[in-house]
């Protein structure tokens, strides 16, 4: 879930070194497999990409909103583009320390 | 490859009861520790398992377990883990890999000697999980 502030969307990267730090796990993700949300090319870090549903700010703004509560339970997604992405993750590996 | 609903909700059933135990556990030192715990089923992950203790002081430190069981090629491939949800490991628990191609019964005991492993590897790292969940310093 993108936190309010995250404007374009949800932050992901295409290589491990800039999506994580040493010690840290990554999810990644197949944006073929993406519905409603397209990964966004950043025209200023061609490494980064950034997921929101097209043009849609008012359901990228309610999605994020979910951010806080969907910590708080973890039983069930709170917002179908949560469910989205994680239906579109295809694996999990961690950047060695 | 013959991997049942069934098996995954067994599976569940008995991680839940052993988070549930840690978490009883955790409120004896912190009575007013928020934790719940999920399962969720896509393509890849036939069960992916979550416990997460809220830490309010922070945005993305929350400190979650985190089980899954993930299909990659003609395996299945299990691993667990303490972590930040932000995704740096706190602690690397037990990993095991079992092709889909084995026999139920078989692969259904390679499961749940995979789960009797991640309970003891919860039980070894209460104290780790004790020590983060420890307010700041002032509260």
């Amino acid at each position: 879930v993108p936190r309010p502030t995250d404007k374009d969307g949800l932050s992901t990267f295409d290589g491990m070194e800039r999506a994580a730090e040493p010690g840290e796990k990554v999810q990644i993700i197949d944006p073929s497999r993406l519905r409603v949300l397209i990964a966004f090319p950043d025209p200023l870090d061609p490494s980064h990409f950034a997921l929101r549903p097209g043009d849609d700010a008012e359901l990228l703004r309610e999605w994020a909103e979910t951010k806080d509560a969907q910590r708080s339970e973890p039983d069930r997604f709170l917002h179908p583009l949560t469910r989205e992405v994680f239906e579109a993750r295809v694996g999990e590996t961690k950047r060695p320390r | 490859m013959i991997v049942t609903t069934a098996l995954w909700e067994s599976v569940w059933e008995r991680l839940h009861e052993k988070f549930q135990d840690l978490a009883d556990r955790v409120h004896v030192a912190y009575p007013d520790q928020k934790w719940g715990a999920g399962h969720f089923a896509s393509d890849f992950f036939p069960l992916s398992v979550f416990g997460s203790f809220l830490r309010e002081h922070t945005e993305d430190e929350d400190v979650v377990i985190s089980v899954q069981f993930h299909i990659s090629g003609p395996n299945l491939e299990m691993h667990a883990d303490v972590a930040y949800d932000r995704g740096l490991i706190l602690a690397d628990g037990p990993e095991a890999v079992v092709p889909l191609a084995t026999e139920p019964s078989v692969l259904r005991s390679a499961v749940f000697q995979f789960v009797e492993r991640v309970e003891g590897f919860l039980d070894d790292n209460l104290g780790l999980i004790l020590r983060e969940l420890e307010p700041p310093r002032g509260e």
